[in-house]
């Protein structure tokens, strides 16, 4: 991971953190049916990592991540994207923050069905009225290896495919981070490893911040760091695992 | 331009959909087109014929004077003639005081009068072209034009009687001929018959001379500098007294000959305009009906799509061009719909026309005009609905979360409106105080007023309570229905509360109904249940699911039926109301008439009996009393002179006589003042007289009023009368002179009765009576038998009344078949629900199946959601129909409608016929379902 790419990703001086929770607190319901999902969280995304976070169902990592995208409010505690305070946000300004600064890779219904896979990519930009740098975007797909499917629409592609073009899509436009939820979980294993290589290699050539959400041992050993939930709460982080480091402490966590 | 993109596409991409949604608005803007092609080209036409048959001359010369004596001395022709750049001259008679009869000695058909015209040698000044025979040669000739010949069956060579002012003889029919244009009979309803000039000149004008004389300028002439040289032959030759100049005469030109032709047409043209109008009202309900169908397709269509929004807001999309993208989809789908109509509207008057000429029924459409007009509304109305009914779906898109696009079921957040008590009652007074300032002001305010008051309560009324600005239009309508039906109103203010009561009821109980659309879909779908358990059960509970669209949907057929039921109830009071103001005005047991009953005041020598009869009925024992009667139309002739003794005018009243002693025994002739009874002769000079009301009232007389008339008949002298009897009786001696036998047989020669009536004697049989008349009523083939229920009913049948009622229920009957078309588009809308929500439910349907219900139990559920949600519509329309056409019942003058009628049986077949539309109209879609692959549907997304 380089500087340079950083810069080149964002055009700006890199913030100290990508994004950073603090002191997150997210309650859904309320009265007897209240679920707190997140329970005091506090977390720092450094630039050009790739962290995984973990957890079992109902520990709040999606939670955690909609609460980071801005795509959901906290109930109390903040979130910033680079040195932006979430909560200062109104609903428009958050649009465009995540229009402008944040790509998001989901596991199910990534792409607009009536659009082909290149208008799929540059849908963010096209969003804001502008058009992807073009070296930018054929290195973007040369990567992904899509380039004789940008014609292709949705169902066309296979599942692996269309994932591909998720991410492209979450590269074309250089956010300064980018939320994978799951995004190996509806993929038979082979897709699922090309994806997560993708990834990898979008911070390590490109200096690309990404922070992903998943259940599988095997996909989180790809990142950098990964972080695990547990009730709401942070309970164990790991730098740089293997993957039986993870395995271990998903068993420990478990019991 | 990149979101354009991505809203042609999105259009593009769901062809189904979208057609779906546009087939309404095409249908709607096809009508619309259609109309405004048709008149458009109808009233070309008339224009084109003004000029037509103004074209054919250049200058006319005519009598000042609009009325009376206003001939022109034939002598002047040969003057005119000897102007310079004059090339030739033409005679112009035309009277329309004339009667054509076919062989069976009835008059032509058709409505228009019939117009006597002299035929023109002139081939280049003729606006007559023969078609067929030729021309009008001597005083015993004549030619028809061709429409009459043939639509009375006329043959060429055949003698006809004609009937003119002065005289009646008979004429050798030698030619058909086309009016206006060469290979063209443009009559129309009109009946033109041409004499040869003489026999013109003498027949219509008594021989004193011509209407007036066309000029044909040479084509190398000045116009103005001709026109100038004739007025100084003519002033030259009335002053030398070379021809006769009783009145001032003038020229006219080509162009104002035109312009009185065509306003000799307006009637014409006023008519097709009115009727156009009366069209595009109906445009514009099916147009109404459209939005609601639009309005849901669209609500559900973008509901289906709530992903794909959630997933563009995640990535940036802010929500004013997720709404931006759908109105973009809004226009296109407008446009080409308005387009698709527009074609479908050039087709449709097309077809008309194709059909009009297999019909032969003449319509009179030569080219089509299309005006910028049309093609402007056509997109304007096409575009406009479709924005309009969009528009709300796509505000409503604004508010899709991103996490829609994450999680299932996520449907588009309903906007919260936060109670703010202040607001609301600040609001909500303001729309309660401008319905009653509404209610004191002119109907004009009125509207205003009341429209403002209904947003105001809608949207106070939220801020109170969430239902409660629909519950406050609720009681708003009905609080002006009660005024329409109650209050001390003027007309125009009754009909506006009206008007504002049924838009008030229709809104309210739109909006309200999805609160009870569980509740009625359970009681409608009771016999569902009672033929399916399960299926009827999941009909109904698929019904309640989606409450809104299921009222939207229905809402359409509401409206519709609601229209139809009105003009039913509407219909059934008007002829209710008509048959309780008839009187029976046959009072004697038996009548036997001439030509079958049919009280034709021509019927002549042939077809009238002998006064034997009525003295050979007197004779029976069985008859106790028998009169006869005998009539002559136009047979008194009343003079109007001014205070010098001139001549005025004339009223012609027919003459009907009677035994006057007798007759309120046989007849009920409604006695206003006076009496038939016991009048005996004043003096052998002065006779009794029974005039008809309206003779008294354009006479000015009264009971006891001494008045001279002249009788048609060979006398011309003057002869007196005292009133003694003003009545009313309108179907058997209406605008008549009702005098005794013993006065007419004094002035009429004629002494055969067309009628007689009889009582039967006390004691005696309807049977025994009955075959003594016959016997008696053998030697006299032309007396037909009726009891007096055949003779009152037949009278019913022939009155022009009774005619006026039958054609307002003709209109009433075409007004509905526009309001049924309406309705189509209602039932369009029920497929469309049915279809999209069946493509919602893929997956749920598979489960379904998987569980295992077949194919026919699927069909079955999906056709009872049909039915149940057309019924739900048909029952608030006609309820709703109900209040509406009671009221108008109501409001209506009572002369028009003073008896409440209600077509039960027809509402009832309105309600079935729901049922049935609802069960077509789920048809495909439930056919779509039941033939859903389980595997496929299951693993859908």
């Amino acid at each position: 991971m380089s500087d340079t790419n950083m810069e080149a990703a964002n055009g700006s001086t890199p913030p100290e953190v990508a994004a950073r929770a603090v002191n997150a607190v997210k309650i859904f319901g309320s009265g007897s049916t209240e679920v707190r999902a997140l329970n005091g969280v506090s977390i720092d995304f450094k630039p050009g990592v790739f962290t995984s976070i973990m957890g079992p169902s109902g520990s709040g990592k999606s939670t955690l991540m909609h609460c980071l995208a801005g795509l959901e409010d906290l109930t109390q505690g903040d979130t910033y994207i680079g040195g932006t305070n979430l909560r200062t946000l109104s609903e428009r300004q958050l649009t465009l923050l995540r229009r402008d600064h944040v790509g998001f890779v989901f596991q199910a219904f990534n792409l607009v069905p009536t659009l082909t896979a290149k208008e799929n990519m540059t849908l963010p930009m096209n969003l804001a009225g502008r058009s992807p740098d073009s070296d930018w975007f054929d290195q973007v797909v040369e990567a992904v290896g899509l380039g004789d499917r940008l014609t292709h629409r949705p169902t066309e592609l296979s599942g692996g495919q269309q994932q591909r073009v998720a991410v492209a899509r979450a590269l074309t436009s250089r956010p300064s981070i980018i939320f994978a939820d799951e995004p190996t979980g509806n993929l038979d294993s082979r897709s699922g490893t090309e994806i997560l290589n993708f990834l990898r290699r979008a911070v390590d050539d490109f200096g690309q911040t990404i922070v992903m959400v998943t259940h599988s041992p095997e996909a989180a050993s790809h990142s950098d760091r990964v972080v695990f939930l547990s009730d709401g709460q942070i309970v164990q982080e790991l730098k740089q695992p293997t993957f039986d480091d993870i395995l271990n402490t998903v068993r420990n966590l478990g019991d | 331009m990149h979101l354009l993109r991505l809203t042609l596409k999105s259009v593009a991409d769901k062809k189904v959909r979208f057609f779906l949604t546009t087939l309404s608005v095409v249908l709607g803007v096809m009508f619309t087109v259609g109309v405004f092609i048709f008149s458009d080209s109808l009233r070309a036409v008339f224009s084109d014929l003004a000029e037509d048959i103004a074209g054919r001359t250049d200058l006319s010369v005519r009598s000042q004077q609009d009325f009376g004596d206003r001939l022109v001395d034939p002598a002047l022709a040969s003057i005119i003639e000897d102007v310079e750049g004059v090339q030739a001259t033409a005679p112009g008679i035309a009277d329309d005081k004339i009667t054509v009869f076919d062989e069976n000695g009835n008059p032509l058909r058709g409505g228009a009068p019939t117009t006597g015209v002299n035929w023109v040698e002139d081939e280049n000044m003729s606006f007559l072209f023969i078609a067929e025979g030729r021309e009008p040669r001597n005083s015993s000739e004549f030619a028809l034009n061709a429409n009459s010949v043939e639509d009375n069956e006329l043959t060429i060579g055949e003698t006809y009687n004609i009937q003119m002012p002065v005289d009646s003889r008979d004429f050798t029919l030698v030619g058909s001929f086309n009016f206006a244009q060469e290979d063209n009979d443009r009559t129309f309803e009109e009946k033109l018959v041409a004499f040869d000039l003489d026999t013109a000149a003498q027949l219509l004008k008594d021989g004193k001379g011509w209407d007036q004389i066309y000029i044909d300028v040479a084509s190398n002439a000045d116009e103005e500098a001709v026109q100038a040289a004739i007025q100084i032959a003519i002033d030259e030759a009335c002053y030398t007294g070379a021809v006769a100049c009783e009145n001032q005469l003038e020229i006219i030109t080509q162009l104002e000959i035109q312009q009185e032709q065509e306003d000799e047409f307006n009637q014409f043209t006023e008519f097709i305009r009115t009727f156009r109008n009366i069209l595009l009202a109906f445009g514009i309900i099916i147009l109404a009906l459209s939005i609601f169908v639009i309005f849901n397709t669209f609500t559900i269509v973008l509901s289906q799509r709530v992903k794909e929004f959630g997933l563009m807001r995640a990535l940036g999309a802010t929500g004013r061009q997720i709404t931006l993208t759908v109105m973009g989809e809004a226009v296109i789908v407008g446009v080409a719909s308005s387009a698709l109509g527009f074609g479908a509207g050039v087709g449709l008057v097309h077809l008309l026309r194709w059909i009009s000429d297999l019909a032969d029924l003449d319509l009179p459409l030569d080219n089509f005009v299309y005006l910028p007009r049309t093609v402007i509304v056509a997109f304007a109305i096409g575009t406009g609905v479709t924005l309009v009914s969009a528009l709300v779906p796509a505000l409503r898109t604004r508010r899709t979360s991103p996490m829609a696009a994450l999680r299932d079921g996520m449907g588009i957040a309903e906007k919260e409106i936060p109670r703010r008590f202040a607001i609301g009652a600040v609001l909500t007074g303001s729309g309660v105080a401008l319905v009653l300032l509404g209610m004191s002001s002119e109907w004009q305010l009125m509207l205003i007023l009341s429209a403002i008051a209904i947003i105001l309560l809608i949207v106070g009324g939220k801020r109170l309570y969430p239902t409660a600005g629909h519950w406050a239009v609720l009681i708003m309508g009905f609080f002006f229905m009660v005024t329409a039906n109650v209050a001390d109103f003027d007309e125009g203010e009754q009909w506006m509360s009206l008007g504002i009561g049924c838009v008030s009821l229709i809104i309210a109980v739109n909006l309200l109904s999805p609160l009870f659309a569980a509740n009625l879909a359970n009681a409608i779908g009771w016999p569902l249940r009672l033929i399916s358990r399960v299926t009827g059960k999941l009909s109904t509970k698929n019904v309640a699911r989606y409450p809104r669209r299921t009222t939207t949907t229905a809402g359409a057929i509401m409206i519709g039926l609601a229209l139809v039921s009105t003009v039913g109830i509407a219909s059934e009071s008007l002829q209710a109301t008509w048959r309780s103001t008839l009187n029976d005005v046959g009072k004697a047991d038996w009548f036997l008439c001439a030509a079958n009953c049919e009280i034709n005041y021509r019927a002549d020598q042939t077809q009238s009996f002998s006064p034997e009869l009525t003295r050979d009925l007197e004779a029976l024992p069985e008859i106790e009393s028998a009169v006869s009667y005998r009539w002559d139309a136009d047979g008194v002739i009343v003079p109007v002179r001014d205070n010098e003794q001139q001549l005025q005018f004339e009223y012609l009243f027919s003459v009907f006589a009677t035994d006057l002693s007798k007759i309120e025994r046989h007849l009920d002739l409604e006695v206003a003042e006076g009496s038939f009874a016991d009048i005996g002769e004043v003096s052998t000079d002065v006779h009794n007289v029974g005039v008809h009301e309206t003779i008294a009232e354009d006479l000015g007389l009264a009971l006891g009023s001494l008045v001279s008339v002249n009788f048609n008949s060979a006398s011309s002298k003057q002869v007196d009368f005292i009133v003694t009897a003003i009545y009313s009786e309108d179907l058997i001696a209406a605008n008549s002179w009702l005098i005794d036998l013993s006065t007419w047989e004094q002035y009429f020669t004629r002494d055969l009765d067309i009628l007689a009536s009889a009582i039967t004697a006390s004691g005696v049989s309807r049977s025994e009576a009955r075959a003594a008349i016959d016997r008696a009523a053998e030697n006299y083939p032309q007396a037909d038998v009726q009891t007096k229920q055949e003779f009152n009913d037949n009278l019913v049948e022939q009155d022009d009344e009774a005619e006026q009622i039958r054609t307002t229920v003709t209109a009433v009957n075409i007004v509905n078949a526009f309001l049924y078309f309406a309705l189509i588009i209602a039932f369009i809308g029920v497929a469309n629900t049915l279809a999209l929500s069946v493509i919602e439910r893929t997956r749920e349907l598979g489960l379904l199946r998987a569980v295992g219900m077949k194919r026919g139990q699927m069909l079955r559920m999906v056709l009872g959601e049909g039915i149940i949600i057309s019924v739900i519509g048909g029952v608030l329309g006609v309820g709703l129909g109900l209040i509406f056409g009671i009221t108008i019942a109501n409001i209506m003058p009572s002369d028009v409608i003073s008896t409440l009628a209600v077509p039960v049986r027809i509402l009832i077949i309105y309600l079935i016929a729901a049922a049935a539309a609802g069960l077509i109209a789920a048809l495909l879609p439930a056919r779509r379902a039941s033939r859903l692959n389980v595997l496929e549907a299951i693993a859908k997304e």
